[in-house]
């Protein structure tokens, strides 16, 4: 086949951001998937810095940033770029119908599916958490049978955030999808997306409504950008706003609809279900990966390449035994602190950053890939295949993810 | 001899991630299936239970992988599945329904027919009487189809009669039933555009169905032995350096991957390397600079419809590419799956289903202004006539016609 | 202060204490069992779950040979929702010591073991993935046995007998008058009250800890806990119990339980019970021996790692670990230490829980003038639930629940259960898919006084054990069950940190296995509860 400018691996959020920005540059794109990209997993959230090393909520993400350890990824993406990155963000998913709001310089709160609430930087409309610190009564929308949201669990702990001087008063909205598998937000979505559903499901909370009230629900408007929830502010005349979920994540999904259509229109090429498995070089530089499915590879040469195949949980970095961490596709090297005591700390929910969260590719700062010690001049390192930072305990993933694929793409 | 990684062993990479379930287009239109993750590779762990355990739903799931092609830890879920429902009609033979045996069986009727003066004119005939008269419906068909009419010829009869160049270059033909008996003229044209590029196509009449249909059937023996027969046939040319073409892409992936995914043979995975979608073949072409370019002067807008069977096989959309490249006015439909999967949307019981899955598509094609539907797959070009406009093509008719100018 | 009484008062919620309990209720004593945790936390679910044939001692013991052949006959018998009869398998692989094969089937014969010689094929068509470097296998019959199961069993049967049972009440003191038991102190582990329970005899049933209730009374039982080390893996890699055939040492046995595997077991001396830490060293030890039966076992999935600690008996100037006797012993503390109405019972194995118990109390009954026999062996523990109920409860249960939820919740309890699933429809959300637990079958768990936390649901229902290791039941369980609690452990008051507890506990599990496959999983729990349920919770300010 042809070949490309840029060759991206990999289709979580910073393959797609990847692949996107090196179009725009006029660029011609290939895109290699294998799997969900993570996107079912994924908040479709962008956490910029939520919490710091001490684990101390970060105020000002875009401050924050500024000072993180050396080796950081964000240390090499810098400032600006992470700014950039954002607004870039803001207008593809604008245009796409699924405006996200907020910024790198304050926290927005989102109120999470156990009643918890996260500090992250860009949410879309209809997971502005915000909304209840200033309304009078928070109404918590359960959905008879639902499983994984249970509202009185998220009643009793965002009552425990939000404090008492607020009223909190719980309804229950009946889907009647009885019969056939445990009810799940996603069939609640896709009910939401019906008229009949959406009409039923306002017919039931309208009662309900009032000024100085928010909704809080389930991730279940609907299971496209942000149409029902557009709507369903209007109709019930006051705030709404959704909590994160249990995967299937709706909004990763949402999020993930919203760049492949954005894809799709740059005229970027997606192959499906290409495992990539190796590479070729001349010298310092990447001339081909093969990739494909069981029975046979196919090279993709390209002038750049940008690899962004993921962590543990997407296999763009294994460790089969202890302290042999690999990168699979370019064989670039793998940082793996495997010491015994601070891999993995005793707790799970821990006061410190996990040890093998660090884990990842050693690149230089401008994000380009180190094999064997030396440099591959035209391989970019993007999202969690990066070493240096713990995207779990920091709340950081989403927002690395993009600024990284940015760079790596303008570079 | 038994490869180490059988598909069962992938069941061990789950870690219940749910991406397949959200991908999953059967759950999606339909409440009463539990999920691609909750079947296959969950019951893939409780070998130890008993006989009686069987998840009724599964029924409802159609392989049509997408399951797989979401799946980031490689597990074969699809597979799992089918390995699964055979189990169950292994211990529950009688389980099986009139319809299971003819959809399943789709050859050995066409093969009567073959043999029957006018066989294939009647059956036409009486297939469109008893959907008239709710004949399919009661026999547990989805009446409101029509089914696929047998062709006057079929390929395998056709194909003697086609003048070829000799050529040393060859490639065997395996047309799969659809394009035998079905739409013999898929077949004229691949050979039409094989002679183009130089090349001879040649034939083998031990080729039986590839088992796909036997497969989703729950006759897992019997695909077994289909397996066994196209296997020795494969590995026989391959050792003349012969590669073997498929135009069907559910057949070339059942050859390629599947064999070895389900009965786990090395002779199989050996047999796969030597097999390969037409499209593959050409753009393999294509990159070592060897395929005739075409020119098209047809201006018609063409909207084209990837089969979940082919994007499973992880190597892109090649006929996509390559009309493209002829200068054909083609967009990629990118609608996903089209709900018919093969014999699954022929099922009354999974009409409904079958045709809320397509909807997206149907849509798709409709908005697209495109007057003509291209697609790689037989079965999902009957669902498009059937759900958006009898204007299907396969890629080969129209690069074919390219070649003619 | 005074606040029960019973003739018998046993310490330890393990085999042993539950098999007294049961043994002592059929015999007509009025007997009360404690134990400081849920019941069966210890050695008695923290091993591999091997119902042994005998034959791993088959050269070195023959006594306990001939006891193990004899015990696993009569469990099969009573307890069979308990025993998976799956068969093992003895084999020798390249460069094992052919000179012990011949001993070993001596020494089986004249124990009784009945062994029988495959040939390669047929091993590896028995058990396809064994290794290619097989050189014989012989057929035995061991099984596996689910010590969770068999425990809760037995306080089920003692129950129908008088027996009672008390789990998080610790005991803190022995009360002595004029040289005789006269009550213990206790203390609630989950409301922290603590209170004296009279009774006439006091059994140390206490496992590994059996050292620190002796000292309650001031007296010396050397007991030397001896960790043991195993990893389930999240398939059944194998169909039959697979040992290897050698001098018994660590990391040769593979056990098929439910859906999983366990191999173990490495033996280590500790000197705290308490000590269920693993590290990578005893793991890489396992699993260096375990591919030698299992070339490809790397491949595989693990699921956790876990350490139990057994209960060495020690006599004076014996050593201990591995070469321990397995056997057990009874100390009449008035015979040895002139005090009246103690007795310490110490040391066994888990397939001869049963007899222990008989010849324990055998001992123990003539004191309270009781000369009633021993029944254990006669009667099930359970009632069985019957195919025709399981056929009707079918429609109800997730595909490949129903056996699962008779076999854990016999007879009367499972009929709650399917009550349930009829009347309420909600009550069919399958909570545990991976293990296909209902909503009904926690509920019923959480309802019953025994419970404090998810993890106690866990235990009685295999909640959060399979493939996915609580990512996805952790968040239901707890929403669901915390409610239904009637006093909860401290660490647990309410849903969320109920939740967090019990993926810390999977967790602990996780983490000396944090490598391969299981980095995945790692990764997606933390995506799951830290990033989109951030279960520290965040104070905007």
């Amino acid at each position: 086949m042809s070949k490309s400018d840029v060759v991206v691996i990999g289709n979580g959020l910073a393959g797609l951001v990847s692949a996107l920005v090196s179009a725009d540059q006029g660029k011609k794109v290939t895109l290699l998937s294998y799997g969900a990209g993570t996107f079912p997993l994924n908040s479709g959230l962008i956490d910029v810095l939520g919490y710091d090393d001490a684990g101390k909520t970060v105020k000002n993400p875009i401050e924050a940033i500024a000072s993180v350890a050396d080796g950081h990824p964000y240390k090499k993406i810098g400032v600006d770029t992470v700014k950039e990155a954002l607004d870039y963000f803001k207008d593809i998913v604008k245009s796409e119908g699924m405006p996200y709001v907020g910024s790198a310089d304050q926290q927005q709160w989102v109120v999470t599916g156990v009643g918890t609430m996260k500090p992250t930087c860009l949410v879309p409309e209809s997971m502005q958490g915000n909304k209840c610190f200033n309304a009078g009564e928070v109404v918590l929308v359960g959905i008879k049978y639902l499983k994984d949201y249970y509202v009185e669990m998220v009643k009793e702990n965002l009552a425990e955030i939000l404090g008492k001087d607020k009223k909190y008063s719980v309804v229950e909205v009946d889907t009647k999808l009885q019969g056939g598998r445990d009810l799940t937000t996603r069939d609640v979505a896709v009910w939401m997306d019906t008229e009949a559903g959406y009409n039923d499901f306002v017919a039931q909370l309208k009662a309900q409504a009032g000024s100085g009230k928010v909704f809080v629900v389930p991730q279940v408007l609907g299971t496209k950008t942000n149409v029902v929830y557009s709507k369903i502010v209007k109709d019930l005349g006051c705030d709404v706003v959704e909590t994160t979920c249990m995967p299937p994540s709706i909004n990763g999904l949402r999020l993930r609809d919203v760049l492949l259509s954005a894809l799709k229109k740059r005229g970027i090429r997606v192959i499906e279900n290409a495992k990539a498995e190796d590479a070729e070089f001349s010298a310092n530089r990447a001339v081909s990966i093969k990739a494909g499915g069981e029975t046979r590879l196919q090279t993709y040469e390209a002038d750049k390449f940008i690899l962004a195949t993921g962590g543990f949980y997407s296999g763009g970095i294994t460790m089969r035994d202890f302290g042999e961490g690999k990168e699979g596709v370019f064989g670039c090297d793998v940082v793996t602190d495997c010491e015994e005591a601070t891999w993995a700390n005793k707790q799970l929910f821990s006061d410190k950053k996990q040890g093998f969260a660090l884990a990842g590719v050693k690149t230089y700062d401008d994000l380009r890939a180190i094999r064997a010690g030396g440099i591959i001049e035209n391989l970019y390192v993007v999202g969690r295949n990066l070493t240096g930072y713990d995207f779990c305990f920091e709340h950081s993933g989403n927002g690395v993810a993009l600024a990284s694929a940015f760079k790596a793409a303008k570079a | 001899m038994e490869l180490e990684e059988r598909a069962r062993d992938t069941g061990d990479n789950c870690i219940a991630c749910t991406s397949c379930v959200a991908v999953c287009p059967i759950t999606k239109a339909n409440r009463n299936y539990i999920g691609p993750k909750l079947v296959g590779p969950a019951h893939n762990r409780m070998h130890f239970s008993d006989e009686a355990d069987y998840e009724e739903s599964l029924k409802l799931c159609s392989n049509c992988k997408n399951c797989d092609i979401t799946c980031p830890n490689g597990v074969s879920v699809a597979t799992l599945n089918m390995l699964e429902r055979a189990k169950y009609y292994k211990q529950h033979p009688e389980a099986h329904t009139q319809v299971d045996q003819m959809l399943s069986h789709g050859f050995d009727m066409a093969d009567m027919l073959n043999k029957l003066p006018l066989g294939k004119t009647l059956a036409n005939l009486g297939m469109g009487i008893g959907k008239a008269f709710g004949v399919l419906d009661m026999m547990g068909l989805a009446g409101k189809r029509d089914m696929p009419a047998y062709a006057d010829t079929y390929f395998r009869d056709l194909f003697p009669t086609i003048k070829q160049p000799k050529s040393d270059k060859k490639v065997l033909f395996f047309p799969g039933c659809y394009i035998d008996t079905n739409d013999p003229e898929v077949g004229v044209a691949f050979v039409e555009v094989m002679n183009a590029n130089g090349y001879e196509v040649i034939m083998d009449s031990r080729f039986v169905c590839c088992g796909s249909p036997l497969v989703v059937g729950g006759y897992l023996d019997e695909a077994r032995s289909h397996a066994d027969i196209n296997v020795a046939v494969i590995n026989e040319y391959a050792g003349k350096g012969i590669p073997v073409v498929a135009c069907c892409t559910s057949c070339s992936l059942m050859l390629k991957a599947e064999y070895t995914e389900l009965f786990a043979q090395s002779e199989m995975q050996q047999a796969g390397k030597n097999v390969y979608d037409s499209f593959e073949f050409l753009a393999i072409l294509a990159e070592k600079g060897q395929l005739k370019q075409a020119k098209s002067s047809d201006k018609t807008k063409m909207i084209y419809h990837a089969p979940c069977h082919l994007r499973a096989q992880g190597l892109g959309l090649p006929a996509l590419d390559i009309l493209t490249a002829a200068g054909i006015d083609i967009v990629n439909a990118d609608a996903g799956c089209c709900g018919m999967s093969g014999s699954y949307g022929f099922r009354k019981e999974n009409y409904e289903t079958s045709m809320k899955v397509g909807e997206n598509l149907f849509n798709t094609i409709k908005e697209s202004g495109a007057s003509k539907v291209v697609c790689d797959c037989g079965t999902c070009r009957e669902q498009i006539k059937h759900g958006a406009t009898k204007n299907v093509c396969h890629p080969m008719q129209i690069l074919a016609q390219a070649y003619k100018g | 202060m005074v606040k029960d009484k019973a003739t018998v008062v046993i310490v330890g919620g393990g085999a042993t204490g539950v098999g007294i309990l049961r043994d002592l209720s059929m015999r007509g004593i009025d007997a009360l069992l404690i134990e400081k945790l849920d019941m069966v936390n210890g050695a008695s679910s923290r091993y591999h779950g091997l119902l042994h044939s005998g034959a791993r001692y088959a050269v070195r013991d023959q006594e306990a040979a001939k006891e193990c052949i004899e015990e696993n006959t009569i469990l099969r018998r009573i307890g069979k929702s308990c025993v998976e009869a799956t068969m093992g398998m003895f084999v020798q692989v390249e460069g094992d010591d052919p000179d012990f094969v011949q001993p070993w089937l001596d020494g089986c014969a004249a124990s009784g073991i009945k062994t029988r010689e495959l040939s390669k094929e047929e091993a590896w068509a028995t058990v396809p993935n064994l290794s290619r470097k097989l050189v014989c296998a012989y057929e035995v019959p061991d099984g596996a046995i689910d010590g969770f199961r068999m425990s809760w069993q037995n306080l089920q049967s003692a129950a129908r007998y008088g027996g009672r049972y008390k789990t998080y009440t610790e005991i803190i003191g022995i009360n002595i008058e004029s040289g005789a038991v006269k009550s213990i102190s206790v203390r609630d582990n989950v409301t922290h009250e603590e209170y004296e329970i009279e009774c006439q005899i006091l059994v140390n049933a206490a496992g590994p800890w059996a050292g620190k209730v002796a000292q309650l009374a001031g007296l010396d039982c050397n007991v030397s806990p001896s960790k043991g080390t195993l990893i389930a893996f999240n398939q059944r890699i194998t169909s039959h119990v697979v040992n290897r055939l050698r001098k018994p040492s660590n990391g040769d046995i593979f056990v098929p339980h439910g859906s999983i595997t366990i191999l173990g077991t490495s033996s280590i001396t500790i000197p705290d019970p308490e000590d269920t830490s693993t590290s990578w060293d005893e793991v890489e030890e396992l699993m260096k021996t375990g591919e030698g039966v299992f070339e490809h076992l790397r491949d595989y999935r693990i699921l956790r790692v876990f350490a139990g600690s057994r209960p060495l008996y020690v006599p004076k100037g014996a050593e201990g670990g591995r070469n321990a006797s397995r056997g057990f012993v009874t100390i009449d503390h008035e015979v040895e230490d002139g005090l009246k109405g103690m007795m310490t019972i110490c040391g066994g194995k888990f397939t001869t829980y049963r007899l222990m118990a008989e010849k324990f109390c055998d001992v123990l009954a003539p004191k309270l003038n009781n000369t009633a026999k021993c029944r254990t062996a006669e009667e099930d523990l359970v009632p069985e639930v019957t195919e025709a109920d399981k056929k009707k409860a079918r429609q109800y249960f997730p595909s490949y629940g129903v056996s699962l939820a008779a076999t854990r919740l016999g007879v009367e309890k499972f009929a709650d259960v399917v009550k349930t699933l009829e009347s309420d429809p909600e009550s069919r959300e399958v909570i545990c898919e991976c293990e296909n637990v209902t909503l009904a079958e926690i509920k019923a768990i959480a309802n019953e006084s025994t419970s404090h936390s998810v993890a106690d649901v866990r235990r009685r229902t295999r909640l959060g054990m399979g493939t996915c290791q609580g990512n996805y039941c952790a968040l239901r369980a707890a929403a669901v069950a915390n409610k239904f609690f009637k006093n909860k452990l401290d660490d647990c008051s309410n849903s969320l940190s109920d939740m967090k507890n019990f993926l810390q506990a999977r967790w602990k599990g996780i983490t000396p296995v944090m490598a391969g496959k299981t980095l995945r999983e790692a990764e997606m729990t933390r995506g799951m509860y830290e990033v989109l349920f951030n279960v520290n919770g965040g104070r905007p300010e």
